[in-house]
C-alpha cells in the first residue's frame, strides 16, 4: 500500500507543480492546496500505514503511529489558512490590478 | 610581549586603525597618527630581527575552523621579514609624504584609511602561512588597491583603471583559488609550513594557475595593461602600492612557492619566457610616454619582468641579484614617483612635452632624484649598478643568447631614465611653468629614497643585511651572498659597459628615435582586446537577459521550479541508485486501489478542467478521499478535521470565485506546455524518489512514538495520544501554530476592511438568498444539535478522536451552515459577535493556561490533571489542557468565522 500511495503522492505534487505553472491565481491555489494533500499524505505514510489501530489508548496495543497524525492535524488547519490567504489575496489582486492572470500583473519596462 | 602578539598585531593594527574616525580628527592630526602605524610596524619587525637573521622561522597558528584543517597561521621568516620591511618602511615614507601631498584636499582621512586598509592586508599577504587566509589577503590587496585607483570617483577614467586592475588581479586570484584547492584535495593541507617541511612537488597544472595570479598581480605581459591605467591613483598610492609593494605580491608568490615546484620546468621555463617578454616590452613602451606616470609604470612592469626572470633562474647569483633589485627598485621607484607627484604638484602637469627645465626652480628635488635616476639606469655607485651587475653574472651563467637581451633591456632602462630626468629638469620648457621647489613635508621622503639607493650603492653591506636571510630559502646552495660595487674588470662589467654606449648613443639620437617611437602603434593592443572582451561580455548579457526575461510570471515559475528539481531531485537520483527498494509494509485492497486511483483522477482533473466549479469540485474529490485515506489508515482525528475543513473551503472557494476572473483560455505554444509538462513530472517523480527513500526508515521503528504511547496517560492523563501531543507535548508549537491561524484571519481582515477605505462599498447583494425552505428548516434544526456535539466532541478530546480543532470547525460549519440557508443580514442581527474578539480572547485563554503552570513552579505549557466523572459524557479529566483546548477552539471558530464572514459581506 506505502508503494501505491508514494504513486498517488508523486500525482499529487506533479499536479500541483502543474498547476503552479498556470497563469490564473486560482489555479495556483488549487496547486497548493494539492500540494499539502500531498505532503500530508507522505507524512501518514512515512509514519507507517495500520489498518483499524488507531492511537486510542482504549483499544490496546498495537497503535498507529500517532505523531505523524499529530503533525498532520495542525497541518491541515494550517493550509486551510493559507488557503483563505490566498484567496483573499487573489481576490484584492483583481479589484487592485484588474486581472487574476499572473502573466498580467508583471511590471517592469513594457 | 610574545612574539605571536607581536605578529598578529603586524596585520591588526593597521586593519583596526582603518576604522578610526579619521574625519572626526583635527587635519594636522590625520597624517601623524596615520604614520605612526607603519612606524610600529617597523619597531615590531626591528625586534623580531635578530632571530629572523639567526635563520628563525617565526610561526604561529590561531585555530580558527580546525574541523577543515583552517588554522589563522602567520609566519615571519626571512622572505617575510623582507617583504614586511617594505611594506612598512616605504609606509611610512609614503604616509609622510601624502600628508603635504594632499594637504588641502578633503578626502585625505579617506586616503589614509584605504592606505592603512592595505598595509593591513599586504601585511597580511606576506605573512600567511595558510593559503587560504593568504587568498583572502590577496583578494582584499586587489580591492584596496581598486578602492585606491578609483579614488578620484568623478574621474571616467579613474573608474575605468580601477575597473580593469579589479578585474585582472581579483580574476588571477580566483585562479590562484582553485590552485589552493587542487593543493588541498591532493595533499590534505593548506598550511604553506607543512607543504615545506614535506619537501611535496606540487603538480604542474596547479603551477599554472599560481604563475597566473601572480603575473596578473605582479602586471607581467599581457596583463601588463593594468598597471598604466592605475596611475589614476593619487601619486602616493602608485609609489606604494603600483611601485613598490603589491605587484610584488606576484613576485613573493613566485618566490615563496618556487621551492614546491623544484622539479617543474614549466614553472621556470614559464616564468622566465613570460618575465623576459615583459622587460623588453614594458622597456620598449616606457620609451615612447609622454606622461611622467605611465613611463614610471611602463617601467616598473619592465623591472618586474626583471626580477621574475631572476627569481625563475633559480641560480644562486639569480637569487640575490632577484632580492637586490627588489629592494633597489622600491627605493628608486618610490623617489621617482614621489619626484613625479612634487612635479606635478609644482606645475600642475606631468606632460614631457611641456615640462623642462625645472633644475633651477626645484634643485633639491632634482638632486634628490639624481640619484635614484642613476640608480634606475644601473650606473655605479648606485645600489642598481650592484643588482645589474649581478643579473649580467646570472645571464652568463645560462645561456649565449640571454646576455644580448639583458643588454637590450639595460639599454632601454638606460634611455628611459635619461630621459625621464632630462626632461624634466633640463630640456628647454616648452611652456612658461610657475614652479616652486617642493615642500619639506614632500621633499624628505624623496630625499630618504634617493639616499637608500646611494647606500645600496656605496655600502651593499646594508642592502646585504636585508636580504641574507630571505636568500637561503629560495635556493638551496646559495651561500651568504658578498656584495661588492666594484666586482673588478669581469665580462659582465663588460656588459655594463656596453650597456651605456648603447644607451647612451640612443639618448644623443633621441630627436630621431623617441619620435619614430613614438609614431609606431600596433594595428590591435591588449588594451584593445580588455575593452572588446569587457564589451562582448556586456553584449552578450543583454542579450542572455533579453532571451530568458520574457515578462511573463510563469516563465519565471517556471525557471524556479527547473532549479529547484536540479538542485534538489539531481542528488535524491544519485542517493537512490545507492539504496535498496523498500518492502511493502501493508497489504493492498482492491478498494484501496480504487481510491488510490480515485484520487490520482482528481488531481489530474484539477489540472485538466477550465471551468472554475469543475476545478473546486476536483479538488474537493480529493480532499473527501484523503479524508476516506485516513479513516482506513487509523487517523479517526485527522479524517473528522479533513472533512470539515473541505467543507469549509469549499463554501470558502464558491464564495471568493464570483470575484474571481474565468481561467482563459489562452494559447500556449506547445513547447512551453510541454516544459510545464516536464518540469511538473520531474516534480512528481522527485517526489516519489524522496518518499521511497525516507521510507528506508521504516526498517528502524519510530523512537519517539514509543514514548508517547507509554507516556500519554502517565503524564499527560489523556488516551487519545494524537490530542495528547497536540495541546500537551508539544504545546508550544500548538500555540505557535493557533496564534499564525488567527494572523491568517487578521490579514485576510485587514486586506478587505482597510482595502476598502475610500472605495465605494459594492452595491450588489452580498450573498444570492437561497430560496430553500428545505435548507431553512434544516439549519434551524441542525443548528443547536451540532453545537451541542461540538461541545462533546470538545469535552472528550483528551481521551476518544475530538479535541479543539475538530469542535471549532464542527461550529464553524454549523454557522456558515445558518449563513448559507439564511440571508447575511438577518444572520448578522441574530450573531452579532465580532469574530476577531473571539480569537484574541482564545489565545488568551491558551496563552494564560500555559502561564498558569510558570505560577506553580512549572514550565510553560506544562499540564496538570484530574478524573471527574459526569453523567453521559462519562469520564472527563479536569486537565489544564481542556482549558488550553478551549483556547484552541476558540480561536479555530473564530479564525474561520472570521474569514468567511469577511469575504461574504465584502
Amino acid at each position: 500500500m506505502e508503494l501505491l500511495m508514494i504513486g498517488v503522492i508523486g500525482v499529487l505534487f506533479g499536479c500541483g507543480t502543474y498547476l503552479l505553472l498556470q497563469a490564473n491565481l486560482l489555479q495556483i491555489i488549487v496547486g497548493l492546496a494539492l500540494f499539502s494533500h500531498g505532503a500530508n499524505l507522505a507524512l501518514m505514510v512515512s509514519g507507517g500505514l495500520k489498518r483499524g489501530r488507531p492511537p486510542l489508548l482504549t483499544i490496546g496495543a498495537p497503535y498507529a503511529d500517532p505523531l505523524p497524525q499529530a503533525l498532520i492535524l495542525t497541518a491541515i488547519v494550517i493550509s486551510f489558512g493559507v488557503t483563505a490567504f490566498a484567496l483573499v489575496l487573489a481576490f484584492r489582486t483583481k479589484q487592485v490590478c484588474g486581472s487574476n492572470d499572473a502573466d498580467d500583473l508583471a511590471g517592469g519596462e513594457e | 610581549m610574545s612574539t605571536p602578539f607581536l605578529l598578529s598585531i603586524l596585520t591588526l593594527l593597521p586593519l583596526l586603525s582603518a576604522a578610526l574616525p579619521f574625519s572626526r580628527l583635527p587635519r594636522s592630526a590625520v597624517g601623524p597618527l596615520a604614520t605612526s602605524v607603519p612606524t610600529a610596524q617597523l619597531l615590531i619587525l626591528s625586534i623580531l630581527w635578530p632571530e629572523v637573521r639567526a635563520g628563525g622561522q617565526l610561526l604561529h597558528a590561531w585555530p580558527w575552523l580546525a574541523d577543515l584543517g583552517l588554522h589563522l597561521g602567520l609566519v615571519l621568516d626571512g622572505l617575510s621579514w623582507l617583504f614586511a620591511c617594505l611594506i612598512a618602511g616605504i609606509g611610512v615614507l609614503v604616509f609622510f609624504y601624502a600628508a603635504s601631498y594632499l594637504h588641502t584636499d578633503p578626502l585625505l582621512p579617506r586616503l589614509y584609511r584605504f592606505l592603512l586598509l592595505f598595509n593591513g592586508v599586504m601585511m597580511g599577504v606576506v605573512l600567511a602561512d595558510n593559503l587560504i587566509l593568504l587568498s583572502v589577503f590577496w583578494e582584499l590587496t586587489s580591492i584596496s588597491s581598486f578602492l585606491l585607483i578609483g579614488f578620484r570617483s568623478q574621474r571616467p577614467e579613474a573608474c575605468d583603471g580601477a575597473t580593469k586592475a579589479l578585474l585582472l588581479t581579483a580574476g588571477g586570484g580566483l585562479v590562484m583559488l582553485f590552485a589552493i584547492l587542487a593543493v588541498f584535495v591532493q595533499h590534505g593541507t593548506f598550511d604553506l609550513s607543512t607543504l615545506r617541511a614535506n619537501q611535496v612537488s606540487l603538480s604542474p597544472a596547479v603551477g599554472v594557475c599560481f604563475l597566473l595570479a601572480a603575473f596578473s598581480k605582479s602586471a607581467q605581459f599581457p596583463f601588463h595593461i593594468w598597471l598604466p591605467a592605475a596611475m589614476e591613483a593619487p601619486t602616493p598610492v602608485s609609489a606604494y602600492l603600483h611601485a613598490a609593494t603589491m605587484v610584488k605580491a606576484g613576485l613573493y608568490l613566485v618566490a615563496r612557492l618556487s621551492p614546491l615546484f623544484a622539479d617543474d620546468p614549466l614553472w621556470s621555463t614559464a616564468s622566465v619566457t613570460i618575465g623576459g617578454v615583459t622587460l623588453v616590452w614594458g622597456g620598449v613602451l616606457a620609451c615612447k610616454q609622454t606622461d611622467l606616470k605611465a613611463l614610471l609604470a611602463y617601467s616598473t612592469v619592465s623591472q618586474l619582468g626583471l626580477i621574475l626572470v631572476l627569481l625563475a633562474l633559480r641560480t644562486p647569483t639569480a637569487s640575490v641579484a632577484a632580492l637586490l633589485h627588489i629592494v633597489n627598485h622600491a627605493a628608486f621607484k618610490g623617489a621617482l614617483f614621489l619626484t613625479a607627484g612634487a612635479v606635478e604638484h609644482a606645475t600642475g602637469t606631468r606632460d614631457l612635452r611641456q615640462l623642462g627645465g625645472l633644475r633651477a626652480a626645484m634643485p633639491v628635488t632634482a638632486a634628490a632624484a639624481f640619484f635614484a635616476t642613476l640608480s634606475m639606469a644601473g650606473l655605479p655607485p648606485l645600489g642598481g649598478f650592484v643588482s645589474k651587475e649581478l643579473f649580467y653574472e646570472a645571464a652568463l651563467e645560462t645561456s649565449p643568447w640571454f646576455p644580448a637581451v639583458a643588454v637590450a633591456a639595460s639599454a632601454l632602462t638606460f634611455l628611459y631614465s635619461l630621459l625621464f630626468f632630462h626632461g624634466v629638469f633640463f630640456a628647454p620648457a616648452h611652456t612658461h611653468l610657475h614652479a616652486h621647489d617642493t615642500p619639506g613635508g614632500m621633499l624628505i621622503p624623496i630625499a630618504v629614497l634617493s639616499g637608500c639607493a646611494l647606500a645600496f650603492g656605496l655600502a651593499p653591506a646594508v642592502a646585504e643585511a636585508l636580504i641574507a636571510p630571505a636568500v637561503g630559502l629560495l635556493s638551496a646552495h646559495a651561500a651568504a651572498p658578498h656584495l661588492a660595487l666594484w666586482h673588478g674588470l669581469t665580462p659582465a662589467f663588460g656588459l655594463s659597459l656596453l650597456t651605456v654606449a648603447i644607451g647612451g648613443a640612443t639618448f644623443l639620437w633621441r630627436d630621431v628615435c623617441v619620435p619614430w617611437l613614438r609614431g609606431c602603434s600596433a594595428p590591435y593592443s591588449f588594451d584593445q582586446a580588455y575593452r572588446d572582451g569587457v564589451a562582448g561580455l556586456n553584449t552578450f548579457a543583454v542579450w542572455l537577459r533579453t532571451r530568458y526575461m520574457t515578462g511573463h510570471l510563469t516563465d519565471y515559475a517556471a525557471y524556479l521550479m527547473a532549479v529547484l528539481l536540479l538542485a534538489a531531485g539531481l542528488p535524491l537520483w544519485w542517493f537512490y541508485r545507492a539504496v535498496p527498494f523498500t518492502p511493502d509494509v501493508a497489504p493492498v485492497e482492491y478498494y484501496e486501489i480504487g481510491l488510490a486511483f480515485l484520487m490520482a483522477i482528481g488531481a489530474l482533473g484539477c489540472c485538466v478542467f477550465r471551468a472554475r466549479v469543475s476545478l473546486v469540485l476536483s479538488l474537493g474529490l480529493v480532499g473527501a478521499l484523503v479524508s476516506i485515506f485516513f479513516v482506513l489508515f487509523s487517523a479517526p482525528d485527522l479524517a473528522l478535521t479533513q472533512v470539515l475543513v473541505e467543507s469549509v473551503g469549499l463554501v470558502l472557494f464558491l464564495l471568493a470565485f464570483r470575484f474571481l476572473s474565468p481561467i482563459a483560455r489562452k494559447p500556449v505554444s506547445w513547447g512551453k506546455r510541454g516544459v510545464q509538462v516536464a518540469l511538473s513530472a520531474g516534480s512528481g517523480l522527485a517526489v516519489i524518489l524522496l518518499l521511497l527513500a525516507a521510507n528506508i526508515g521504516q526498517l528502524h521503528p519510530s523512537v519517539v512514538a514509543p514514548f508517547y504511547l507509554a507516556n500519554s496517560y502517565l503524564l499527560a492523563g489523556g488516551r487519545n495520544v494524537v490530542n495528547v501531543i497536540v495541546v500537551d507535548f508539544r504545546g508550544y508549537d500548538t500555540m505557535g501554530e493557533i496564534t499564525v491561524f488567527s494572523v491568517a484571519a487578521l490579514a485576510v481582515f485587514a486586506m478587505i476592511k482597510l482595502g476598502r477605505k475610500g472605495n465605494p462599498a459594492p452595491t450588489d447583494p452580498p450573498l444570492p438568498i437561497l430560496p430553500s425552505v428545505i435548507l431553512r428548516a434544516i439549519a434551524r434544526l441542525t443548528l443547536h444539535l451540532m453545537l451541542l456535539f461540538s461541545v462533546y466532541l470538545l469535552l472528550r478530546g483528551h481521551n476518544a478522536p475530538g479535541g479543539g480543532f475538530i469542535a471549532g470547525m464542527l461550529t464553524a460549519v454549523a454557522i456558515i451552515l445558518q449563513m448559507v440557508a439564511f440571508d447575511l443580514r438577518t444572520f448578522l442581527q441574530e450573531i452579532p459577535w465580532n469574530p476577531l474578539r473571539i480569537v484574541i480572547s482564545g489565545l488568551a485563554i491558551a496563552a494564560l493556561t500555559g502561564l498558569g503552570a510558570l505560577c506553580f513552579g512549572y514550565p510553560f505549557l506544562t499540564s496538570a490533571f484530574g478524573h471527574v466523572h459526569l453523567p453521559v459524557i462519562g469520564e472527563v479529566e479536569l486537565v489544564t489542557a481542556v482549558l488550553f483546548d478551549f483556547g484552541v477552539y476558540l480561536v479555530v471558530v473564530g479564525t474561520t468565522l472570521g474569514i468567511i464572514r469577511t469575504i461574504a459581506e465584502d
